[in-house]
């Protein structure tokens, strides 16, 4: 039946070759109106289970805040330079209304102003409460010392978690911000440091600072989300440019870093990536035809083949799913690699016929019935093995194999189709123009690997065991075979985005990518907030509760709140103070944050021994290595690391003794008076409800609808380091499994794909078995054909972990592509020796083999072009699957012929 | 005739079959026997020891420490003072009533600081041990309700597995560990420590075991943090147990020195 069809097929297309070009031609136009209408989306979200909570959560978080994807600018410097460059460039940055709701770079000093002491918990009030009863400078540095000691030395838990340490470093900013004010007042120039001193204390650092003050981050709060592409690269264009220019002119680093800068780097590089790959692919496989082959016109018109025939598989491809996602979107050079093998066994058996001295019909039908029953085997089983991804959970790895499955038999259509045709179409021309001369018939087959299979075949006792060696070496090489799943190691080289989201990590201990969760009570935000801060995992938890707090806590704050407002209001601020009193309670002073060092050291703090050496000097370096580079550290913003801003003042008020007194009670006249007013003002016990909060807070953590309140859980480290990142997941989701965010979908994309390989892989294994029994109808010959296949994978594997290369997040999946793709050789292999015979191994081998040789190379050309790609992901797939392909050839050369070797000896 | 003296072989059989089992029961100690066993060991009356801790600051870098380590009255008076690196040294920290009360010296200030009480479950100096697990003294036996699990092989030798099930009202550290105990010597080679939500929090290595002085003493011990993904190792450089506190050895006084 098949073949009295391919018969018919080599008939009608040898006599009726434009007839054949007008009806092909058709189709191409269809098919190809119908490519062009593909469109390519990166949400993530599509690829998993439309049933996964997460999902939902994300797609609703989208709808009711926008901000679920971050963009941040990142910005170092003098402390001044950088406060200079955010009030410049936020503005600008503003201007962009179509693309920016606003940017948040600074807490609302108003609101705190107003309901400060109400936003701090009970307990803390309880501790600090003698700080906030009497404005004197005496009075107050009495309580701070009173106050530091509760709350850092007498309790090491205080700087034991990331939450903390971070409180640590604010609060130990606030006294550094006090004494530099108090510095300032004592050299004689007081205008304001009382103020600001004050300020200092009560409200904090306006900014996002690190530790040293030399870097700020603000977030971009954008009217799109990254899934939006023409905005993801178009607002991070234009806002990077408007970042870098106001940089330069305000003499800081500065440049964006999160989710969206990250896509836009990642479209960007995918888009020069795919132009640049397709094109090395092409070429390379252009120039292989032409010299294996020895000819110019042939490779010309299989390239013509593979082309139109991808253009076939994009239509379909547009007709089943509609649009591309992340993982079909490379189905191209996918199927470039793939597709071009069907043109080579074409032309390989008609032009082999030719040179023989077969007329165009004849060797047409010799083409269609040595190669055809290959072709089509060897195309439906790699189409099957894709098509058995339509059992996996996640839709876009439904989709992945449904495109590629159909696409690979378009590709082999194309390649029994129309490259037939234009062979013909080129004969006619031929002999139109008169050069109907038949090339001198010549053997093109590789006698030379004909050859190599006879020798292995006769010594087949020695190629076993030299295979059973290999496979031993590479199995177990292969065992040993390290990971690297971190995916920002898959990310181009020397990306902006990247560098910073380093730095962030480093300075602020934080990611830029988050998780988020919806509560739809303020008690329950509080709940989920501490247990968010309470996770090993995260670095700085956001909620409403921190504006916001539930009408209980509020309650049992508001009786404190009065108590301080009434003490304060009847403090009596005084004269003068006692200057003995002030001096030694700056010692004091100085003596706890020594202590603070002390425990920060030991407890490994490292944020906190940096902020505290800035106030007190340095600790000695000389027998620990892990404290020479946090020295190192002060030592770019201090060059005496031994003495810091307290020992200083310390000094500075002995060398001005006799002006000293005065200084200070100059600065006691304006910091009382600010400190007393600002306290009053902060400790207002009124409930805070919702309208009171700024709008800006409000569109950060409250829904559109009000109908729930958002809480961002920000890790503590590279997010995308795959341990971290599933401890972080893990946490999460024993907080609320609906925990969603690009982090824990990944996580979970991950988890779902994994599973899904592995079931699909299996399926493959069992439906590539079945294909074959329907085609050989024999056990044993399914067996040999599949048997290179298994030892051609072990061998990949241990090829890769030989050559230093990892399993990387793409890479892995060039392992089921591989069992899809590396089957054809061993399908032809064998389809030849059941139409040649079991000891015809030269025959087999310098024809067939040449064929799979060629086809095994262009295929490696094609995947070995993604190596070039500056998306190093993909450069590691290509790699695998370049490896993945020869390895299943050498196995089909050397495995098949040892095994007929001992049937034929028999 | 035959039937009865088949049925007094039968009888026979069936008691010496049942005797034997009544032993092997009897042969197998319960949880709280093991647990009892293996305290009796590790909780020596009193120890001198200098140890060696690697720990991993929060910004990833490996941070090695040198301290003595002092112990009386089976745990439940602890001393630890820090000999290196300089930037510790002196530093000393003072645990009694099993870690329920915890005082510290810096030597820089020559000041001491008693720590909250809440301190015990908290994390030793950037470790991943916490005061309770170097200083709970006879906490395993009267906080926790234990059942052997039955035999397991570990590191190659033979162990009971025993469960232990905190008891609420005596605010254990864990709600619940399981410990493997050598058959041989009752000596822990490892400790599973859970979290409320019932995972793995940490799990304790204790390995190089040796005799020294005749009792049995785990040179290297190391604790994984899973929930934090982080690890610390302690060795003993030396120990002795042939040590006495001199008086008043554990008070305010000696963590001055």
């Amino acid at each position: 039946m098949r073949n009295k069809l391919l018969n018919n097929l080599a008939v009608f297309i040898a006599n009726k070759p434009w007839w054949t070009a007008l009806i092909l031609l058709v189709v191409t136009i269809v098919l190809g109106g119908m490519s062009s209408q593909l469109q390519l989306t990166t949400s993530i979200t599509n690829l998993l289970p439309q049933d996964n909570p997460m999902v939902d959560e994300f797609n609703m978080i989208i709808e009711e805040y926008n901000g679920s994807s971050s963009m941040l600018i990142v910005a170092e410097g003098e402390p001044e330079k950088i406060e200079n460059f955010a009030e410049r460039v936020v503005p600008e940055i503003e201007e962009f209304e179509n693309w920016v709701v606003r940017v948040d770079y600074k807490s609302p000093k108003d609101f705190i102003a107003e309901h400060g002491l109400m936003l701090s918990k009970a307990s803390d009030l309880e501790n600090n409460l003698d700080l906030f009863l009497d404005p004197n400078l005496d009075e107050f540095l009495i309580n701070l010392n009173n106050s530091l000691e509760k709350e850092y030395i007498q309790s090491e838990e205080k700087i034991t978690g990331q939450e903390q340490e971070q409180g640590a470093i604010r609060f130990l900013g606030s006294i550094q911000k006090w004494l530099v004010n108090f510095n300032t007042a004592l050299s004689g120039s007081a205008d304001g440091a009382g103020e600001q001193a004050a300020e200092a204390i009560l409200y904090g650092d306006e900014y996002y600072r690190s530790w040293n003050d030399r870097m700020i981050i603000m977030q971009i709060l954008p009217t799109f989300t990254m899934f939006d592409l023409t905005p993801s690269v178009e607002a991070t264009n234009a806002i990077e440019a408007i970042v870098h220019d106001i940089a330069k002119q305000t003499d800081v680093k500065a440049g964006l870093t999160g989710t969206i800068p990250l896509a836009r780097d990642e479209i960007v590089a995918m888009e020069n990536d795919s132009m640049t790959i397709t094109m090395l692919a092409l070429i390379g496989i252009l120039v292989l035809f032409i010299v294996a082959f020895r000819m110019l016109v042939s490779p010309l018109l299989a390239i013509i083949t593979l082309i139109i025939g991808v253009i076939w598989a994009l239509g379909l491809a547009w007709v089943l799913v509609g649009q591309l996602n992340l993982m079909t979107s490379m189905m191209s050079v996918v199927l470039i690699g793939l597709g071009i093998d069907f043109s080579v066994h074409v032309i390989s058996v008609y032009t082999e016929m030719r040179y023989k001295g077969n007329g165009v019909e004849s060797s047409l039908k010799a083409m269609y019935m040595k190669a055809g029953p290959g072709i089509f085997t060897g195309g439906i089983t790699s189409a099957l093995a894709f098509l058995t991804l339509l059992i996996a959970r996640t839709e876009g790895l439904q989709e992945f194999g449904l495109t590629l499955g159909v696409g690979i038999i378009m590709t082999m259509l194309a390649a029994i189709l129309i490259l037939p045709n234009l062979l013909v179409i080129r004969e006619r021309i031929k002999e139109r123009l008169g050069r109907k001369k038949v090339s001198k018939p010549r053997d093109i087959s590789y006698k030379k690997l004909g050859s190599f299979a006879v020798g292995l075949s006769k010594n087949w006792k020695f190629s076993i065991v030299a295979i059973i060696i290999a496979i031993l070496f590479f199995g177990y090489r292969g065992s040993q075979l390290t990971m690297d799943y971190n995916y920002l190691n898959m990310e181009p080289e020397g990306l902006e985005s990247i560098e910073l989201q380093d730095r962030m990590i480093d300075e602020f201990g934080i990611s830029s990518d988050f998780a988020l969760i919806t509560a739809e009570t303020l008690d329950e935000v509080s709940i989920i907030t501490e247990q968010a801060k309470d996770m090993s995992t995260s670095g700085m938890v956001q909620s409403i509760v921190d504006y916001l707090p539930p009408d209980k806590e509020q309650h049992h704050r508001s009786d404190l709140v009065s108590y301080i407002r009434k003490s304060m209001a009847t403090s009596q601020i005084k004269a003068s103070v006692s200057f003995d009193i002030i001096i030694d309670e700056l010692y004091r002073l100085e003596e706890n944050i020594i202590e603070i060092q002390d425990l920060a050291y030991i407890g490994g703090q490292d944020k906190v021994y940096l902020k505290s050496a800035l106030l007190i000097g340095a600790l000695p370096d000389d027998d620990d290595p892990s404290l020479k580079p946090l020295n190192i550290k002060l030592a770019n913003i201090n060059s005496d690391i031994f003495s810091g801003q307290i020992t200083n003042i310390l000094n500075n008020i002995e060398e001005k003794l006799s002006n000293a007194r005065d200084d200070i009670n100059i600065f006691q006249a304006d910091f009382a008076k600010a400190y007393k007013a600002r306290t009053i003002k902060m400790a207002n016990p009124d409930k805070i409800e919702l309208k009171d909060l700024p709008n800006n807070i409000k569109d950060q953590y409250v829904g559109k609808s009000e109908a729930n309140f958002l809480v961002s859980i920000f890790p503590k480290q590279n997010v995308w380091e795959i341990d971290f990142l599933k401890r972080f997941a893990g946490e999460l989701a024993e907080i609320d499994p609906r925990a969603t965010g690009l982090p824990p979908i990944f996580n979970t994309l991950m988890d779902e794909i994994g599973e899904d390989g592995v079931k699909a892989t299996q399926l493959a294994l069992i439906v590539i078995f079945f294909v074959l029994l329907a085609d050989f109808r024999n056990v044993k010959k399914v067996l040999l054909a599949m048997i290179p296949l298994v030892v051609g994978v072990l061998w990949m594997i241990g090829i890769m972990e030989v050559s230093g290369l990892q399993i990387t997040l793409l890479n892995i999946m060039a392992i089921p592509m591989i069992i899809g793709i590396g089957i054809d050789d061993g399908v032809h292999a064998v389809h030849r020796y059941q139409i040649e015979g079991a000891r015809e191994h030269k025959k087999v081998f310098a024809s067939t083999g040449r064929a799979i040789l060629l086809t095994s190379i262009t295929t490696m050309v094609g995947f070995g072009s993604l190596w070039f790609a500056t998306y190093r992901g993909l450069g590691s797939m290509g790699i695998a699957l370049f490896i993945g392909v020869g390895a299943c050839f050498l196995a089909t050369v050397i495995v098949i012929p040892s095994i007929f070797g001992t049937v034929s000896r028999k | 005739m035959i039937n009865k003296m088949l049925i007094r072989r039968i009888h026979t059989v069936f008691l010496i079959f049942s005797i034997s089992m009544l032993s092997a029961q009897e042969a197998i100690p319960t949880g709280d026997e093991l647990i009892e066993k293996m305290t009796a060991i590790m909780s020596q009356e009193a120890s001198k020891a200098l140890i060696q801790q690697v720990i991993t600051t929060s910004s990833g870098r490996e941070r090695t420490f040198e301290f003595e380590m002092f112990t009386a009255d089976e745990g439940e008076k602890t001393l630890m003072r820090y000999l290196k690196p300089s930037a510790a040294k002196g530093q000393a920290f003072l645990m009694l009533n099993n870690a329920d009360d915890i005082w510290t010296y810096f030597p820089r200030t020559k000041r001491v600081r008693k720590l909250a009480s809440s301190s015990k479950n908290q994390k030793v100096q950037g470790s991943d041990f916490s005061y309770e697990d170097l200083g709970s003294g006879d906490a395993w036996k009267n906080e926790y309700v234990s059942t052997n699990l039955g035999q397991e092989k570990y590191a190659g030798g033979d162990c009971w597995k025993v469960e232990s099930i905190g008891i609420l009202e005596k605010d254990p550290a864990y709600p619940k560990m399981i410990v493997l105990v050598r058959q041989s010597d009752f000596y822990p080679l490892s400790i599973d420590y859970y979290d409320d939500n019932g995972n793995i929090e940490k799990t304790l290595i204790l390995s190089n075991i040796e005799i020294v002085e005749g009792i049995p003493t785990a040179l290297k011990m190391q604790m994984v943090n899973h929930a934090e993904g982080s690890a610390t190792l302690m060795k003993t450089i030396s120990i002795t147990y042939d040590w006495a506190p001199p008086d008043n050895f554990f008070s305010e006084r000696t963590l001055r020195k």
